[in-house]
């Protein structure tokens, strides 16, 4: 399903504009990512999408209908969401956790059902969470509680997928499981929309880049038309250098 | 065993300890009647065959409704307590601590003061100006702790601070009018000694819709401990489900205090006992809770009224002596900053 995101901008209480009339569009079966300093808008930009924050003015339009006139359970069908941190203090078990990602696909009157738990224990097992299943979730690390968050997500089965910095706490090798995996959901006709601490590894498996300073778009289109040395200085205010070998690999150095 | 499995054997032998707790309870008492003979009774009520002599009247017109009002009050705060802390995402929570239970109390006050002191008034007057001022102090809460994204941390504080304004009134009317309010003393302290059938039948159906909302509620009270933002990801308005919550609590509330009095500790520590027996998901839970609210309830004015027969001890008296130790223990096991809900 295609994202249009049209000329949106959001701005918190008493605060400058954190957006600033953004627009771009996003693609089934394309990995888009957004990369930006901290505080530049990435997050909010995400939470936009899926409605959790509401833009003064602008529109967010799936396949031409608009995500606000739509139920938080509607959007919640459609969009699957890997926050950037989760309340460890939650009393569930990681099984349980996951199954909360069915929430969305249910009514009133059906309760758990066994396809319900199918697509849970799939979910785990893609994650290689399945013997974590019925340990608290209060008590696995960060990585393990990461996984079964995405795990979570996969549950959800929605045709796209946000991911809010999923990169923050893992390490290199995670880092790299999870950006293959992004890859693959996206090679499965999923749309991927993913806010980007991580400039050296996670443009391998991205499509478009999104630069994004202060609330505006900088530069947008193919990673190495975007990654560049001198879009790098101007955004983060550092310098490094970049040179692109082809695609989808890069040298840095300092400059 | 795994803890679905345990649920559903422990949700079976808190139905099965109620049914044994309701035969012992219509046994004992000032005429204590066999348990076989109590067995037959009930057999043949059921079949439409009650007599008049002392012993069906004793078993069916004083002792059944009294626990059937138990049993439906007992499940109707331990139901209201589990939604408590579901909604403010709080192990410690109470259904009194929206304001309910204060407001309720004063409207009992009032009635008791400005109508009449005659007991057969009091008796209707009481209960309907208490449900109301219960529900009235919960809409009050409610306008006043409403803002924000999420319910709990307005509606904790106003209901802390309204509560303690609702309870300054009914001690400061108890201090001016003494003896008169006599039996705001016992109706405060809570029980089930003026329950009859028409208290149980209004009681029983309460319950059981309450019930019945808790289940379909179940799963999105599930998502709604992942936290404000991931219930929305997932496709909850947790909002609308925190005000469906507090129409919850208000409504159990009101009615069983109205009814009884304020019972404390039941709503409490029956969802928090067995969350920990049985994990936190509320599709388990719910059944669980109703059931084990009805069973303590039962077996606490079971005690009430033969411990020191012929007396009658307030019930609240009671679940507060067990519950409070329970209370201690639970907070000595637990950090209380790291909440467990």
């Amino acid at each position: 399903m295609t994202v249009s995101v049209e000329n949106i901008t959001f701005a918190y209480k008493h605060a400058q504009y954190v957006l600033n009339g953004i627009s771009l569009e996003l693609k089934p079966g394309t990995v888009t990512a957004i990369f930006g300093p901290n505080g530049s808008g990435k997050s909010t930009l995400l939470r936009c999408i899926n409605r959790t924050l509401q833009p003064q003015s602008g529109s967010v339009t799936i396949e031409n209908r608009r995500v606000n006139s739509m139920s938080h359970q509607e959007i919640a069908r459609m969009i699957a969401v890997v926050p950037q941190d989760t309340p460890s203090d939650i009393p569930f078990t990681a099984a349980e956790m996951v199954m909360l990602g069915r929430f969305a696909h249910r009514t009133v009157w059906d309760h758990e059902t066994a396809e319900d738990r199918t697509i849970m224990t799939q979910a785990l097992v893609r994650l290689n969470a399945f013997d974590l299943a019925s340990r608290p979730f209060n008590c696995l690390s960060g990585g393990e509680r990461q996984r079964i968050i995405l795990a979570r997500a996969l549950a959800q089965q929605t045709p796209i997928m946000l991911f809010d910095e999923p990169d923050t706490h893992l390490d290199i090798s995670h880092r790299l499981e999870l950006y293959k995996l992004v890859r693959k959901l996206a090679d499965e006709g999923k749309t991927i929309f993913m806010a980007c601490h991580d400039i050296f590894t996670a443009p391998m498996f991205v499509d478009t880049a999104v630069l994004l300073q202060r609330g505006n778009i900088h530069a947008m289109g193919p990673t190495n038309s975007v990654l560049t040395s001198s879009n790098i200085a101007e955004v983060f205010g550092t310098s490094i250098n970049i040179s692109w070998q082809h695609n989808l690999s890069f040298a840095v150095s300092l400059a | 065993m795994t803890t679905a499995s345990r649920a559903k054997w422990l949700t079976a032998i808190l139905l099965i300890a109620m049914l044994g707790v309701v035969v012992v309870s219509l046994a004992v008492g000032s005429v204590q009647i066999p348990p076989d003979q109590v067995l037959w009774r009930c057999l043949a009520a059921l079949k439409g065959q009650i007599t008049d002599d002392a012993v069906d009247r004793i078993l069916f017109t004083t002792r059944l409704p009294r626990i059937i009002l138990a049993a439906a009050v007992g499940s109707a705060l331990a139901m209201a307590g589990l939604a408590a802390q579901t909604l403010f995402r709080n192990p410690l929570a109470s259904p009194y601590i929206v304001g309910v239970s204060s407001g309720s109390a004063v409207g009992a006050v009032a009635a008791m003061l400005l109508i009449s002191t005659t007991t057969a008034i009091t008796f209707t007057a009481v209960p309907a100006f208490s449900i109301v001022s219960g529900l009235l102090v919960t809409a009050i809460v409610f306008l006043l702790g409403r803002r924000g994204k999420n319910l709990g941390y307005g509606l904790l504080l106003a209901g802390i601070a309204i509560g303690a304004l609702c309870s300054s009134v009914t001690a400061g009317a108890l201090y001016l009018a003494g003896e008169r309010l006599q039996n705001l003393v016992f109706w405060l302290m809570g029980g089930f000694w003026r329950a009859n059938w028409h208290h149980a039948l209004l009681m029983v159906p309460v319950s059981a819709c309450g019930l019945i909302t808790l289940i379909m509620l179940a799963p999105a009270m599930n998502v709604a401990l992942a936290g404000d933002r991931s219930a929305q990801d997932l496709g909850l308005n947790i909002k609308k489900l925190q005000k469906l919550l507090l129409i919850f609590i208000a409504l159990e509330t009101a009615l069983a205090v109205s009814l009884t009095g304020i019972i404390g500790f039941v709503g409490l520590i029956i969802p928090h006992l067995l969350r920990l027996i049985i994990g936190a998901d509320h599709n388990r839970l719910v059944p669980a809770t109703a059931i084990g609210g009805a069973l303590l309830m039962i077996v606490a004015d079971t005690l009430a009224r033969t411990l020191a027969a012929p007396a009658e001890i307030p019930v609240g008296i009671l679940t507060a002596m067990v519950g409070a130790p329970v209370f201690l223990w639970l907070l000595q096991r637990r950090n209380l900053g790291r909440s467990v809900v």
